[in-house]
């Protein structure tokens, strides 16, 4: 990825000021933080105007609506829908819950495992990177090979297959125990999904500022290797990871979506946006609302993520010389959809 | 048919104005150009980078248009309005009567088009060919060219061919339907010196033979001295002087003139190592015999039969590079207060030899001794320490500065590492712009908000801030504008006596370094091929490509650095 | 497998020189052998996660629920799950490339089922993907044009990247069940998923296909339109373009020879990834909304089963048509850009 242009220390505000100058982007990051916010502000509106919680079933329980009584279940099993009240705004779910605190919750849970996964892949891939592109030889040569076989594994697939595995059982390395339905589960298996798309172009671009003549100067001053990864390379990835952040973001929270679709992610009772998607198939044609609000949320935070990591890379600093490489992975290992377009840079 | 002495004019340009339309507004490449070609003349646009010389130069074909460029003016070819003429016509025109050359060859080719192909193209886009016909113009397009007479070349790809053979391939294109006007934009700046001298007879060549009109854009005046019938000089989308080529060299009128004349001519007279006030001051000694002074020091730096070589398959891709050439068997010796000067055409291992030296690579066999110490064996740490007694200038100034860091932070550092504490920090800092020409208010910027001279002080004054005894030199110049080549040479050379520095000064062009340095050694595919006093190697070159090396210089530049060492010679030999 | 498969090559080696070791043949041989080496490891891993998780153990999945310690010990016994780890990986390659494995929970053969359901989702991969490429290229293509004319020209250029950007956002299952709930239960257009094939009704076979490959191609048509568009971009401010247009030649020849000729080979190579993807069961989720009974639905039943053979049978399919697709792009690749060469 090219870099951020650096500013000196006169315009280090400037960055709000070429937000302000993209509708799109400011956009895109008022629907994430207001996302973001409704999600935190859930048990609030559980207590105050919903008066439930997101696992209380009220599967027997009957709604006013306009003055009339309704079934929250009908008992054909049909979920009510919205009632655009305090009370299931936005309609209940088969076992009569209400959806709209299940839909912050579920956006609690799938936000909190995204935003852990992006800081879990992030930090690896820059540790990946670091090390496989400064120290090159056998350490790079294993650290590729490994980064391949992840690669050529399908990202569901893999993502499946981990999830399911640890989910059901939890597990134990020893140290550390994580009990099956823990949050922190298909963070890491979704976080390690990522690792080699990030790292990739980011070792690209290590190797490419080791070769450049700043790093030789410093090495010229007596340097050692870790001072100057830590004082003159990572500051130069910085912008790239910053680019990086919204979109591993995004294709974390449909990858997490992915997963607790198939049953793979967030273990029901516990909501997400996947497996209320998942559940509302289930029922349908009954319950298309079931599908198709978890789904709008998702779709919304999903595009606001894109459209700021798009507009974070046009703000990339048009001097530097980035060379989009081909990426080495298809469009569909991006959990069958969402897709990047990976720019490495090279010296030209 | 057309001959030189036909003087109508060819092309007119009146009061040409280029805008760029960007984010920040109209960029104004062109303010306001007139100029007339005659038939079969050659006419040299020269300036500094940004000077709008290059839009001109695409703008005699209109391309400026295709790049969203706001035009106006007017560019009239043979009476014909071309600026707003419809595409129809600007496509018969484009290839058929006006052609253009850029700059590099490599990229102005289709990568992925076979060479005959390319030029097959341009034929039956102009005339009805069939194929066979056309691909067999191109061989002969590229035979009259220069290149040499083999089928195979129609079925190569641009990626298969020298630097050279591209050009070649290039100029073949674009006469081969004998255009009036050939526009030569810097089409030869990406070229090697020997390659770039056998390109520039190729152009004379045309116009003699086929009285082409021949528009030649350069920052280099040296190049076009010998061949430009009128010089133009551009500045700040201006032409600010224009006069035959002999005339201007004589007597330069416009400040920007007689800098870029200055870039070299004053180097020799007034930079030259020569004629230096400290010299003068130490009690007016002929100059020659401050050579004599100096050979008397002590070796600071000694490579006893020093190769380097890549594994194969290991480092595949860095081999490729030009920086990472081989070395074999090189031997070498720097005295105290002595400058080297290390001359060979790009890939031959000159950066590859400063790499070694400087202890950035270490050499597969060999000793090198600086100071007395071997580089080559002991611990990482010692050497680490012994390294910083001598620093490196390098080429490009922009790579060689981390885009991230202040002048302050770049400077900082190694002031700390020699000592300095911490309250002193800023007074050094300061100090030490002052030293290289910069002031204060240089501290706070980043590497892009400096220009590329300013860029390479700073580089400079990174290297001094450790106090090397020995200055590594690695192009110095090359990568910057003529007119601020001169400066930057200017302030080496005060640094030098100042300081009291050894230094080793690598360079392609052999007029430069035999002016700046007390021995010469000439490289030729990792090898040095000749080694001996600056102004011996000038005057009486013995080595083959030493000789092709002095031929490539030209002729202007020539005759400068020989009226300054050919005397020398001859009083050393006195 | 692929990465740094390819070099950009700028030294002027004589093609004849490079092809005189024929490296066609000695690169076919160092990607079989890599495609060895992915498989193998790609098995031992999957094996391994199988072996350590608590739950795995195979022999409660051959039981059932209702068996006794006794019975599950005689199970152990008799399918060799006492014996050391690598004679359990061995014995299971051995009946997998024998053709002789069966799945544990359903006691089926493993490589018959997957050969039943390799038909949907070879329709699948080979419908969306040629939809997917022509309407991104197509999209990729007007959007760049727009972007470089009028304003109301740019405009639609960012109406066209914002719907990419949709596409790109929307997960498939979602935009699947929205189909299926809109188009074939509502509006009654297309039937309900499942797969008929195309032997039994080819009219049949369309309409039952319709829908997932245009989930997929929505989907994926968003990306390749904005990889094109950027490729064409970046393209056009290439020295060669310009040469194209100094040379006078007309506007499409400059367009198709020079711009998009090479602005496609991103597109190219990428596409045939997927396509390996696809078909190694990549697109399980679409398999599973549209109930396809494709390799993929198959792969998901599998692992929510825990049943090992299925799994390691289709994760080293999936490894194995990535690894092939793979090396074929970059003899595609190689074919197309004669800088890049094989190794």
């Amino acid at each position: 990825m090219g870099s951020l242009p650096p500013r000196s220390r006169r315009d280090r505000r400037a960055p709000l000021g070429a937000l302000r100058r993209r509708p799109a982007a400011l956009l895109a990051s008022l629907v994430l933080a207001a996302v973001v916010i409704c999600c935190l502000l859930a048990p609030l509106y559980a207590k105050y105007i919903a008066h439930t919680g997101p696992d209380a079933n009220h599967i027997t329980e009957t709604v006013k609506i306009g003055g009339r009584t309704v079934d929250v279940v009908s008992p054909t099993g049909v979920p009510i829908g919205p009632t655009w009240q305090g009370r299931f705004l936005l309609g209940a779910d088969e076992n009569g819950r209400d959806v709209a605190v299940r839909l912050l919750y579920g956006g609690r849970n799938s936000l909190q495992i995204a935003a852990t996964a992006t800081l879990v892949t992030m930090l690896a891939a820059t540790i990946v990177a670091l090390l496989s592109g400064w120290v090159r030889g056998a350490l790079d040569a294993l650290l590729s090979r490994l980064m391949e076989l992840l690669w050529s594994y399908p990202v569901l697939l893999l993502g499946v297959a981990l999830g399911v595995t640890l989910a059901v059982g939890g597990i134990n390395l020893g140290v550390i125990t994580l009990r099956s339905g823990s949050l922190l589960l298909p963070s890491l298996i979704i976080g390690v999904v990522y690792v080699p798309y990030v790292a990739r172009p980011l070792r690209a671009q290590v190797i490419q500022l080791a070769g450049r003549e700043f790093v030789d100067a410093a090495r010229q001053q007596g340097l050692s290797g870790a001072r100057i990864l830590l004082s003159e390379i990572l500051p130069n990835l910085s912008s790239s990871i910053i680019a990086f952040l919204p979109l591993i973001f995004a294709n974390s929270i449909l990858l997490e979506a992915g997963l607790s679709f198939l049953g793979a992610g967030v273990q029901p009772p516990a909501p997400s946006w996947g497996t209320m998607i998942a559940e509302g198939t289930r029922l349908m044609p009954a319950g298309i609302h079931l599908v198709l609000i978890p789904g709008l949320m998702l779709l919304a935070t999903v595009i606001s993520a894109n459209v700021l990591s798009d507009s974070l890379r046009d703000m990339l600093d048009p001097r530097s010389p980035t060379i989009r490489l081909r990426p080495r992975a298809g469009g569909l290992n991006w959990i069958e959809s969402s897709s990047v377009e990976l720019v490495e840079r090279e010296g030209a | 048919m057309r001959t030189a002495s036909d003087s109508r004019a060819l092309l007119e340009v009146d009061d040409l104005h280029v805008g760029f339309p960007t984010s920040k507004g109209v960029v104004n490449a062109v303010r306001g150009v007139s100029f007339a070609v005659r038939e079969g003349e050659i006419v040299a646009i020269v300036g500094e980078s940004g000077s709008g010389k290059s839009a001109t130069a695409r703008s005699l074909l209109a391309l400026t248009r295709h790049e969203g460029a706001k035009l106006s003016g007017s560019v009239t070819f043979a009476s014909e309005e071309i600026l707003n003429a419809p595409y129809r016509r600007l496509r018969e025109l484009r290839g058929r009567e006006i052609s253009i050359v850029f700059q590099d060859p490599l990229s102005s080719l289709n990568p992925v088009q076979r060479i005959g192909d390319q030029i097959a193209e341009q034929l039956r886009a102009h005339e009805r060919l069939s194929r066979r016909d056309a691909i067999e113009a191109a061989e002969s397009a590229l035979h009259s060219a220069g290149m040499p007479q083999r089928t195979s070349w129609l079925r190569r790809y641009p990626s298969e061919l020298s630097g050279g053979e591209r050009q070649r391939v290039v100029i073949a294109m674009a006469v081969c339907l004998q255009p009036r006007l050939l526009v030569a934009d810097e089409p030869t700046s990406a070229l090697d010196v020997s390659t770039q001298a056998q390109i520039l007879a190729e152009l004379a060549r045309l116009r003699s033979e086929r009285g082409t009109s021949i528009v030649l854009v350069t920052h280099d005046l040296a190049i076009v001295a010998d061949l430009a019938d009128r010089v133009l000089v551009m500045h700040d989308g201006r032409i600010v002087e224009s006069a035959s080529s002999a005339q201007l060299i004589a007597h330069p009128q416009h400040p920007m003139s007689r800098r870029l004349l200055s870039a070299f001519a004053g180097l020799m007279h007034e930079g030259g190592r020569r004629s230096r006030p400290a010299d003068e001051a130490g009690g007016g000694r002929p100059s020659g015999a401050s050579a004599s002074r100096r050979t008397v020091g002590s070796p600071v730096l000694r490579l006893q039969r020093v190769s380097f070589e890549y594994e194969a398959g290991l480092h595949l891709r860095a081999a490729k590079t030009a920086s990472t050439a081989a070395l074999k068997q090189v031997s070498l010796e720097v005295r105290e207060g002595e400058t080297l000067g290390i001359v060979g055409e790009s890939g031959c291992g000159k950066t590859t030899l400063i790499r070694c030296a400087a202890g950035l690579v270490s050499p597969s066999s060999g000793e090198i001794l600086f100071e007395g110490a071997e580089m080559t064996a002991g611990r990482r740490r010692q050497l680490r320490r012994l390294r910083r007694g001598m620093q490196v200038v390098f080429q490009d100034p922009m790579a060689s500065l981390n885009p991230r860091r202040t002048v302050t932070e770049v400077l900082a550092r190694p002031l700390r590492m020699s000592g300095v504490r911490r309250d002193e920090l800023r007074a050094q800092i300061i100090r030490l712009l002052e030293e290289v020409g910069l002031s204060a208010d240089h501290r706070l910027r980043l590497p892009h908000e400096l220009s590329g001279g300013e860029r390479q002080r700073v580089g400079i004054a990174r290297a001094l801030a450790l106090n090397p005894r020995l200055l590594l030199l690695d192009e110095p110049v090359s990568a910057l504008d003529a007119s601020v080549r001169m400066q930057i040479l200017t302030l080496l050379r005060d640094l030098r006596s100042s300081r009291d520095l050894s230094c080793i000064f690598v360079a392609h062009d052999l007029a430069l370094v035999a002016t700046v340095s007390d021995t010469i050694a000439v490289m030729h595919e990792g090898e040095i091929v000749e080694q001996g006093r600056s102004e011996q190697i000038w005057c009486a070159p013995s080595h083959p490509h030493t000789q092709a090396l002095l031929a490539a210089v030209p002729r202007m530049e020539r005759s400068i650095a020989s009226s300054e060492l050919t005397s020398v010679h001859a009083r050393a030999k006195a | 497998m692929s990465a740094g498969a390819l070099t950009q090559g700028r030294a002027s080696v004589p093609r004849s020189l490079r092809l005189s070791s024929h490296p066609l043949l000695s690169f076919a041989l160092r990607r079989l052998a890599g495609m060895v080496a992915v498989l193998f490891a790609v098995s031992v891993l999957t094996f391994l996660v199988f072996q350590v998780i608590p739950d795995g153990d195979p022999a409660l999945r051959l039981a059932g629920h209702l068996a006794t310690p006794s019975e599950i010990r005689d199970i152990r016994r008799q399918w060799g799950f006492n014996r050391p780890v690598y004679i359990q990986y061995l014995r299971t390659m051995e009946q997998i490339f024998t053709a002789k494995v069966v799945s544990y929970t359903q006691q089926v053969n493993v490589l018959a089922q997957v050969g039943e359901d390799l038909p949907p989702t070879i329709s699948l991969t080979v419908g969306a993907s040629v939809l997917w490429l022509i309407f991104g290229v197509a999209l990729g293509l007007l959007g760049a044009l727009l972007s470089r004319g009028g304003a109301a020209a740019r405009l639609f250029d960012r109406l066209l990247g914002a719907l990419a950007i949709t596409g790109i956002s929307m997960p498939t299952f979602l935009l699947g069940d929205l189909l299926l709930y809109y188009l074939a239960y509502r509006l009654s257009l297309f039937p309900l998923g499942g797969y008929v094939p195309l032997s039994s009704s080819p009219g049949g076979w369309f309409t039952h296909m319709l829908l997932p490959w245009a989930t997929l191609a929505i989907v994926l048509s968003g990306f390749y339109a904005r990889l094109l568009r950027s490729s064409i971009l970046e393209t056009l401010s290439e020295p060669y373009v310009r040469t194209a247009e100094a040379k006078g030649l007309p506007r499409a020849r400059v367009l198709i020879h020079h711009v998009l000729r090479n602005s496609l080979l991103p597109v190219v190579s990428l596409w045939g990834l997927d396509f390996a993807a696809v078909l190694g069961g990549g697109a399980l989720l679409t398999e599973t909304v549209f109930n396809l009974h494709g390799v993929g639905q198959y792969a998901a039943e599998s692992i929510s089963r825990l049943d090992i053979p299925p799994i390691l049978v289709i994760t080293m399919l999936t490894a194995f048509f990535v690894v092939l697709f793979s090396a074929l792009t970059d003899i595609m690749y190689a074919a197309l850009d004669p800088r890049v060469r094989l190794r």
